[in-house]
């Protein structure tokens, strides 16, 4: 498959175009492959942004479709699962998302620079050096990010970082709107093609 | 009428008349920033800022043009990590992602870019001091700063270093109570071409991966069908009003939350009810990052989140205030 029909098919799947049985296909290979989890997470992340513009209707939509092609076996998309429903990934994803939250701030998306995530664990408030947020709970360990890319994949549930990851994006939208001391306009992104 | 009142009255009308020119130091930071906010949308530039929160950098480039003909352009280049664009005009916004090879355009929204500061409202005044501390020097410009210190504990405080000449923003600061910069932007180097040559305006990426025309431009739809929950938030600080309130089906969540945004002029803070499905591990607690902050905590099989530019104690504070509305 080349690089531009992987793009299209994941786009696809976003969308909520692709039949159950694909999607499901789709899906496997999302959690088989890190690039193409990557990608994903992205895509993911950035029609989080698109929260606010996108009809009320079609997230649904691509929800329920997404729910009704997978089956009770844990399966990464499905929602009442033992897997988290979201691709996006705690730390890495919410490295992403945190970013596009800081769109919001100065209008771009900040490169995403892979460094090495040293979280520094508060007994209140989680002050992070690095791109990441994360909550930390009273009895839990900071563990590196990349580490937590294969912790979601096996967490019993939604993580609360990938739910945090999606608050924080659409804060950023409204934020922007109202008129904060940002540097410049705040973006947001809704559809999109593929380029080459 | 006697002459000395006719002169007293006609003090008054002129100092309500020419407002800032005349009155107090503070009406004049007051004037110094709505000056620098109008400049940030009006004047033309190209320069470098670095972006810093915590210790964590980054570096951009942004040209902004504003001319009869075309309106107000931008376009802003990250030069630290991947090589990400975002390009925008009157009618829409393009972000390019060279790592993914994708393109997104969407339509532009109207954009008010400091609304409580161009006009400042007598309730940003009320609750934050505006204080011209001197002069400073920033990417080679002499600048004034200003300082906008809360009046609460429930505020951060904000430092501008505006350029004395043309007023643009060369710096930008967002302070805790302690005076610690929890995030920053600042130029490290700045000019102001009369005319922003075309070719600056437009993407480096090849033509071949830009869009002829948006896919589908989407606008903003009204709510879905879902009906809004009975929730109510009890306590904000004085001074921040409602702004929006909508259901929001958010990507990582399986029901539609509900939202409401407030703000006070200068900060934002939105707060999120969610229902809690079995099985879902509710977020607890705070997680910061630069001078955004998240507060959860979860309320009657509610997942309640409050996200904003203010001190911890404010979310809590707010989080703790969401309760069920008596009536709808």
């Amino acid at each position: 498959m080349t690089n531009e029909d992987n793009l299209s098919m994941l786009s696809a799947l976003l969308d909520g175009e692709l039949p159950p049985a694909e999607a499901a296909r789709e899906a496997e290979r999302i959690a088989r492959d890190p690039d193409r989890r990557d990608t994903w997470r992205r895509y993911q992340t950035i029609s989080d942004v698109l929260k606010g513009e996108l009809p009320e209707r079609m997230r649904t939509d691509f929800s329920r479709r997404v729910s009704t092609a997978i089956d009770a076996e844990p399966a990464i998309l499905a929602p009442r699962s033992t897997v988290p429903r979201s691709f996006t990934a705690p730390l890495v994803g919410a490295a992403l998302a945190a970013s596009i939250a800081m769109v919001a701030v100065i209008g771009v998306r900040p490169g995403e620079g892979d460094k090495p995530a040293a979280v520094a664990a508060q007994p209140s408030i989680a002050q992070i050096d690095t791109q990441v947020t994360r909550f930390v709970a009273p009895d839990e360990q900071p563990t590196p990010a990349r580490n937590d890319v294969w912790r979601a994949q096996s967490h019993p549930a939604v993580t609360p970082q990938s739910r945090l990851d999606s608050y924080i994006v659409s804060y950023s939208e409204h934020r922007g709107m109202t008129g904060t001391p940002a540097m410049l306009p705040y973006v947001k992104v809704v559809g999109y093609q593929q380029g080459r | 009428m006697h002459p000395r009142s006719r002169r007293t009255l006609a003090l008054w009308a002129l100092l309500w008349v020419s407002g800032p020119t005349l009155a107090t130091g503070e009406d004049a930071a007051v004037a110094l920033v709505a000056r620098m906010a109008e400049a940030t949308r009006t004047l033309n530039y190209d320069g470098v800022f670095v972006y810093q929160r915590g210790n964590q950098t980054d570096t951009f480039r942004i040209i902004h043009s504003r001319d009869e003909r075309g309106g107000e352009r931008e376009r802003l280049i990250s030069l630290s990590g991947a090589a990400r664009e975002i390009i925008r005009d009157s009618e829409k916004v393009t972000c390019i992602d060279p790592e993914d090879q994708s393109v997104m355009v969407e339509k532009s929204q109207p954009r008010n870019l400091f609304p409580g500061l161009t006009r400042p409202t007598e309730e940003v005044a009320k609750h934050y001091r505006f204080v011209q501390t001197g002069r400073d020097r920033i990417a080679g410009r002499p600048a004034e700063v200003v300082e906008i210190r809360p009046r609460s504990a429930y505020r951060y405080g904000y430092r501008f270093w505006i350029d004395a000449g043309n007023h643009m923003l060369l710096r930008s600061d967002v302070v805790n109570s302690h005076g610690v910069s929890l995030e920053q932007i600042m130029f490290t180097q700045i000019s102001h071409p009369d005319r922003i040559a075309e070719d600056l305006l437009v993407q480096d990426i090849p033509a071949a991966t830009s869009p002829a025309a948006p896919a589908a431009v989407k606008s903003r739809a009204a709510a879905a069908d879902e009906t809004m929950e009975a929730w109510r938030v009890a306590w904000v600080p004085d001074g921040f009003a409602l702004r929006d309130r909508q259901m929001e089906q958010l990507s990582a969540s399986q029901v539609p939350a509900e939202r409401f945004v407030y703000s006070d002029g200068l900060a934002t803070v939105s707060v999120f009810v969610e229902r809690l499905m079995d099985g879902e591990v509710p977020m607890q607690g705070f997680a910061t990052r630069g001078a955004v902050t998240a507060f959860s905590s979860v309320a009657d099989a509610h997942q309640i989140t409050v996200i904003g530019e203010v001190p911890p104690l404010t979310l809590k504070q707010i989080a703790m205030s969401v309760e069920p509305a008596e009536s709808r």
